[in-house]
């Protein structure tokens, strides 16, 4: 089998094309030693869990598309997760099924553009194998809901014909313009920008999904999403005393209904809102605190805010 | 100089088990001798014979033994651990826990009623590379009479088993005698604890007929390797949750008859007067109690 190069493969998350600059898989199994009084060395390696697999990107999200923000936009709004089946993410032609969002992150500091990570869980064997992207432009990626078996994916490169890619954006032909920057990121309030300084902000999204087996499978029949956390932070200059039984970020940290925007890049040549990331901090309480003082620096404060789904 | 877990085979009947857990337990009963008016005694009595028990938790890699004593627990196990041996042990207890992708594991007690004889010899044996069984390979069969999971209601659900069997055995000893003239054996009970994702409330007040099998298979060892079943009533049901876990049902079932099922091939005359003599041949006869005729 050739090499494959970075810049010859792709990274999919429900069916759409991710700017990542780091992609990878992690899949285990769970054996321990088997071992048995009266003997040395261990009768066996016997599995003890299910295989858990583990999809990780790093990667510049794009506001006019960005699979992951709309997948944590599911999350945060399922009702009844049994119905949730999770998505699919290809990573250089192996591709996972049933992949629940683990984690989702956001990084905006001034002067940089706005970077993600995101991981998934896995609970089903993975498919396909380390492939080159076969396809010379964007009309090559067809509409990948035509594709209803596994093997479809396993080799890319048997996919010659446009017809069975649909519309799946290129995400290396992708205008950079459409990545947040530190620059276009906003703290507003009741559709007013800039009502605080904020220099750093970060923001985490953590799932519990609890996979339920049956005697008798070596698969989960169902997953729930159990719980949720949203924790955001953010480095500022003035500092924030933290009570005893929390306070709710919309109360004295900063006044009216918070919205944390995180625009297109394009919005700072033309200021033309042609989408944004947007997080609701409403009912987020602060969790804690810091004031740091460095030499050569100003005096910083990073506050943290966090919300259970 | 201590010994590991490395270093003490253990054979029951002779048969060498995957053990993980060994625990051994002799008791000689002892009361002090006191006198009236004395608080402090010099010397001891006996009160009651020599007797120990033994735990064990172990794999299964295959036919368990062990488990045949669950119906026949009439007949003596002999043991041995490292040199120190018994010989009339009997099972008092049986437990397997079902839980999904796990290795199986039982977990059995034997008690036995003479001394704990031989002395120990460090052994050095390489294990050799025994496949044991998992509840990922294991096959849940619906027994019941309505194809449908009878009480339970559905067996696709179910997503852990803990099935438990007890005997109730007592020594009868003679005047004299340190060892016991014979073993009484009790009541004995056969119980599953099925949890699974049926929502109901039904029981009624004389319970419901229920049960399950398990067939342990594994996949490079042809057809069904050993299984554990219960057939009994269900008198329990729980539901309970707590945050962060499921919504689960717990199904209780108790079965009090565990021997093999007896059958009758043939009798020798089956149009007998009072005092005449009946041959009855057939399988499973040997633990018989009493027989009807009508």
């Amino acid at each position: 089998m050739p090499i494959v190069w970075a810049n010859n493969t792709f990274t999919l998350v429900n069916q759409t094309g991710v700017m990542a600059t780091n992609a990878s898989i992690s899949q285990s199994n769970s054996l321990i030693p088997a071992y048995n009084i009266g003997k040395y060395w261990t009768v066996n390696q016997i599995p003890s869990d299910p295989i858990k697999s583990t999809f990780s990107l790093s990667y510049y999200p794009n506001v006019g598309k960005e699979p992951n923000y709309d997948i944590l936009n599911t999350i945060r709004g399922l009702t009844d997760d049994v119905l949730y089946s999770g998505t699919r993410i290809v990573i250089a032609g192996v591709t996972g099924f049933n992949c629940y969002l683990r984690s989702y992150e956001l990084q905006s500091a001034p002067n940089n553009l706005v970077k993600a990570n995101v991981s998934y869980e896995s609970f089903t064997p993975l498919s396909g194998q380390v492939s080159n992207r076969a396809f010379a432009s964007t009309s090559d990626w067809g509409d990948l809901t035509v594709m209803s078996s596994s093997g479809d994916w396993e080799d890319l490169t048997v996919m010659s014909s446009s017809g069975d890619w649909g519309n799946i954006e290129d995400p290396v032909l992708e205008n950079f313009d459409k990545i947040p920057h530190g620059w276009t990121t906003y703290i507003s309030s009741s559709g007013n920008r800039l009502i605080a300084p904020t220099y750093d902000f970060n923001y985490k999204f953590t799932a519990d999904w609890q996979p339920t087996y049956l005697i008798g499978q070596k698969f989960p029949t169902q997953v729930n999403f159990m719980a949720g956390t949203e924790e955001m932070s953010f480095v500022r200059d003035s500092f924030t005393h933290i009570q005893f039984s929390g306070e709710e970020v919309t109360g004295s940290f900063i006044t009216g209904d918070w919205l944390i925007e995180l625009f297109n890049y394009q919005l700072i040549s033309t200021w033309a809102n042609s989408g944004a990331l947007i997080f609701d901090v409403s009912g987020a309480k602060i969790i804690d605190t810091k004031l740091v003082v460095d030499l050569n620096n100003f005096v910083r404060t990073a506050t943290s805010i966090r919300r259970h789904y | 100089m201590y010994s590991t877990f490395k270093n003490t085979q253990i054979l029951l009947n002779n048969t060498g088990i995957l053990c993980t857990d060994l625990g051994i337990s002799v008791d000689a009963s002892i009361d002090p001798l006191l006198y009236a008016q004395d608080r402090a005694a010099l010397s001891y009595n006996a009160t009651n014979g020599i007797g120990g028990s033994i735990n064990l938790t172990y794999f299964l890699s295959g036919k368990d033994h062990l488990k045949d004593y669950v119906s026949n627990e009439r007949n003596a196990i002999s043991g041995n651990f490292g040199g120190l041996y018994f010989t009339s042990g009997y099972l008092t207890s049986y437990n397997l826990n079902c839980s999904p992708n796990n290795p199986i594991i039982a977990n059995a007690e034997i008690k036995f009623f003479d001394a704990l004889s031989g002395t120990y010899v460090k052994t050095y044996v390489r294990s050799t590379g025994t496949k044991i069984l998992n509840y990922c390979d294991a096959l849940l069969i619906d027994p019941s009479r309505d194809g449908a999971g009878g009480g339970i209601g559905n067996i696709s659900g179910i997503s852990n088993i803990q099935f438990s069997f007890n005997s109730d055995i007592s020594p009868l000893y003679l005047a004299g005698d340190q060892m016991p003239a014979e073993i009484r054996f009790g009541e004995k009970n056969l119980m599953a604890i099925i949890t699974t994702d049926i929502y109901s409330g039904d029981l009624p007040i004389t319970g419901k007929s229920a049960g399950v099998k398990v067939n342990f298979t594994h996949p490079e060892l042809a057809g069904i390797v050993e299984n554990f079943f219960v057939s009994g009533i269900l008198f329990k049901r729980e539901l309970d949750t707590s945050i962060g876990n499921l919504l689960q049902t717990k199904l209780y079932i108790k079965q009090s008859f565990a021997e093999d099922i007896p059958s009758i091939s043939s009798l020798s005359n089956a149009s007998a007067y009072p005092k005449e003599t009946i041959t009855i041949n057939g399988t499973n006869l040997l633990n018989t109690m009493f027989v009807h005729f009508a």
